[in-house]
């Protein structure tokens, strides 16, 4: 092959996980080339609260006292008590538990300043191991500004500190294809990325380290884990980041395995999640994008935040009621996710919609207009229940709703707010009826967030074939990662970092 | 309802008190939606009981409903039930042009209330007024305004007041009404978890 580069070390994906590689491979005397299939840097991180997950006995925990040690980091994420632990390679998160501080230090010195509270999370963690960045101080820089996206804070600096020390980063450059030597035992050469149409080969002389962001977005590949996540979920961080797959699928195409599969379904942390905001295509929990976002074009609304599920019911696309809507547990999830009467599709539940008054809106103070909603298929608005259900139209809506279906429904509702109990579903006491018009329908179907499985690797972040073999050459670090089922940016960070020192350290 | 989605005409029904009082009356509004648009001013709507004895009758009115397309409506007086307990009404709105169209509504009725229950919500931490509070006292119910007050009648017996705020939690709090009364109940700020923490484990 024909190369139209060449450098040692390419790194497929600028957020979190593709950053810290291209740094910790650079200050390991590796050329570096990044290519990314954005406008811009970041990925997912760019969206996150910045929320760090490092522990050990890093600085900043033993400025405020936290007794912790790399010891009881590998003690809590293999903690086989816990969902978001059990499931865990032990010899990913020994790695994890050993290099947890000298990545803190490591964010440290290439400028990412944190803020100085620690933070416990709902996680495994037994003591508080996370700390905030500050958010990037150039607001037309971040993507979901005055929202605490404060990851936009870390991959700012990383990304400035990577091309001080020489690191190039391609945007709107996007992978293609890794290149590997026929036979067992191949190397891996490079990769074909397409650029403005067209095709551009990169050799990469030490190696390829994939950190393309996992597979959330990609419904045929996130299906193998979970048949039920059909097309109408929508995956959080779109419209900025797509977590289409793509290293996933490039490495399975030159023999790669995943692993861990089954953490995708261990039904904790914000795998799958309710919608906080409403009547908007993309709901995440902490994700709103402000009408100054740079992609807001994209977002087309803000959507209405709801703090309390007692202002709204929640029917599926036949128009009925299926759990209490005020659970926001996997239960909800999982019935969200039923069958809800489509004969014509099996798996997946359908949208969720949410009903509500024009009481709600008064004591929500919510405005039922652009841009606070989309009326393009996630909103809809009319002056009888009757009428409001013949005007949900949305792609992923297949049929229509009946309004005689969504009257009864609300009629129903409305006697449990005037007996107080909800002898269907149990909402405990349910508070408001649904009766002043005119009446709204908000989008509000499940959304998705982590990729918790992915390429197998071993513990330098080397990618395991499916005989069990490395493939010289070829690692993964960050959601594409499986085997440590961990929400947010510590591993990412921690196996970037490690996939960067050992590629930039191997023999061409 | 008519299924000719073209020329649907379709009912709702708002402002039903909570609770209404034992052989008294109370009001509600009934409003009608003619899918084309069509003015309905003029058109008739009852109400009857579950025994099908028409106890309301009106026709809607000219002006639609604030904020709504076209939803003509009337304010309709009608007869509370004899009995304590929840009822069940229909409203039905005739129209020469259509079969007819019907929709329901429930309503709670007790004994008429006599004792003065007032009720002053702070936050726990901060004695801040809490206004925008839900209160249920049996089937009564009020919202606090923003000096954190509200005043319920309510009948004499024992209940339990319980208190609704976003972000605010306070215990059920037993009641024995005899007369006129006051509470000061406190409510908790549990803030939110911040979002990326709202997770289940």
């Amino acid at each position: 092959m024909e190369w139209t580069l060449s450098t040692d070390v390419v790194v497929i994906g600028a957020g979190a996980a593709g950053l810290a590689a291209a740094v910790s491979a650079r200050d390991h005397g590796a050329a570096v080339v990044v290519v990314e299939e954005n406008y811009d840097i970041g990925g997912h991180a760019m969206l996150s609260g910045g929320r760090v997950h490092l522990g050990g006995g890093n600085a900043l925990q033993q400025k405020f006292n936290i007794k912790d040690s790399p010891d009881q980091v590998y003690a809590d994420w293999t903690n086989y008590a816990r969902g978001d632990s059990r499931y865990n390679d032990r010899d990913l998160v020994r790695r994890f538990a050993d290099e947890c501080v000298p990545t803190f230090q490591f964010l440290l010195d290439n400028g990412v300043t944190f803020i100085e509270k620690p933070i416990v999370t709902p996680d495994a963690s037994t003591v508080p191991r996370v700390f905030v960045t500050h958010e990037w101080h150039i607001p037309h820089e971040v993507i979901a500004p005055r929202r605490n996206r404060n990851g936009s804070g870390l991959v700012r600096r990383l990304a400035e500190s990577a091309r001080k020390k020489g690191v190039q980063i391609l945007l709107k450059h996007e992978m293609t294809q890794i290149v590997r030597d026929q036979g067992k035992r191949g190397k891996v050469r490079g990769i074909v990325v397409q650029a403005d149409g067209k095709d551009i080969t990169i050799e990469a002389n030490k190696g390829i380290i994939i950190a393309t962001g996992g597979h959330t977005g990609n419904v045929n590949f996130r299906r193998m884990f979970d048949p039920r996540l059909t097309e109408e979920y929508q995956q959080a961080g779109l419209p900025y980041s797509f977590q289409g797959a793509d290293g996933e699928l490039a490495a399975m195409d030159i023999g790669a395995s995943l692993w861990a599969t089954g953490a995708q379904t261990s039904e904790v942390g914000p795998a799958i999640t309710k919608t906080r905001h409403v009547g908007c295509r993309w709901g995440y929990l902490s994700l709103y994008y402000e009408l100054d976002s740079p992609i807001f074009h994209l977002c087309k609304a803000t959507g209405l935040t709801v703090t309390d599920w007692q202002e709204a019911i929640l029917v599926d696309q036949t128009g009925k009621r299926f759990w209490n809507e005020v659970d926001s547990s996997y239960d909800f999830i999982n019935a969200a996710l039923g069958n809800h009467g489509d004969t014509t599709k099996r798996n997946g539940g359908g949208p969720i919609w949410a009903i509500f008054d024009s009481d709600a809106l008064a004591r929500q103070k919510w405005k039922p207009k652009p841009p606070h909603v989309d009326p393009d298929g996630y909103f809809a608005s009319a002056d009888t229940i009757f009428e409001l259900a013949g005007k949900i139209k949305n792609p992923y809506q297949k049929q229509p709703i009946s309004g005689d279906v969504l009257q009864e429904t609300v009629n129903r509702y409305n006697s449990f707010v005037t007996t107080g109990v909800d002898v269907d579903f149990n909402k405990p006491t349910p508070l408001h009826k649904i009766a002043k018009p005119p009446f709204h329908a908000a989008w509000a179907t499940p959304i998705l967030h982590d990729s918790l499985t992915g390429l197998r690797t071993d513990a330098n972040a080397q990618v395991i074939d499916i005989r069990g073999e490395v493939i010289p050459g070829l690692y993964c670090a960050g959601e594409s990662q499986g085997g440590f089922a961990q929400h947010g940016l510590g591993r990412c960070l921690v196996f970037g970092r490690v996939a960067g020192r050992h590629a930039a350290q191997r023999n061409s | 309802m008519q299924h000719d989605p073209s020329n649907t005409i379709s009912l709702a029904v708002w402002d039903v008190p909570m609770p209404a009082v034992v052989g008294g009356t109370f009001s509600i509004k009934v409003g009608g939606k003619s899918s084309s648009g069509r003015a309905l001013a003029g058109c008739r709507v009852d109400v009857s009981d579950s025994t099908g004895a028409v106890v309301a009758t009106g026709t809607l009115g000219e002006t639609p409903w604030p904020e709504t397309e076209a939803l003509y409506w009337t304010a309709l007086d009608m007869p509370a039930p004899a009995q304590q307990g929840v009822s069940e009404f229909t409203v039905r709105l005739l129209e020469p042009a259509h079969h007819e169209v019907a929709t329901r509504f429930s309503i709670v009725t007790t004994p008429k209330p006599k004792h003065r229950l007032t009720v002053k919500v702070t936050e726990q931490t901060t004695a801040a007024a809490l206004g925008g509070v839900e209160i249920r006292v049996g089937s009564f119910r009020a919202r606090t305004d923003a000096a954190g007050q509200a005043e319920l009648l309510v009948c004499k017996g024992e209940y339990q007041l319980q208190l609704f705020r976003t972000a605010h939690i306070a215990p059920a709090q037993p009641v024995d009404i005899k007369g006129d009364a006051s509470v000061e109940l406190t409510m908790l700020h549990a803030p939110e978890d911040h979002p990326d923490a709202r997770w289940v484990r």
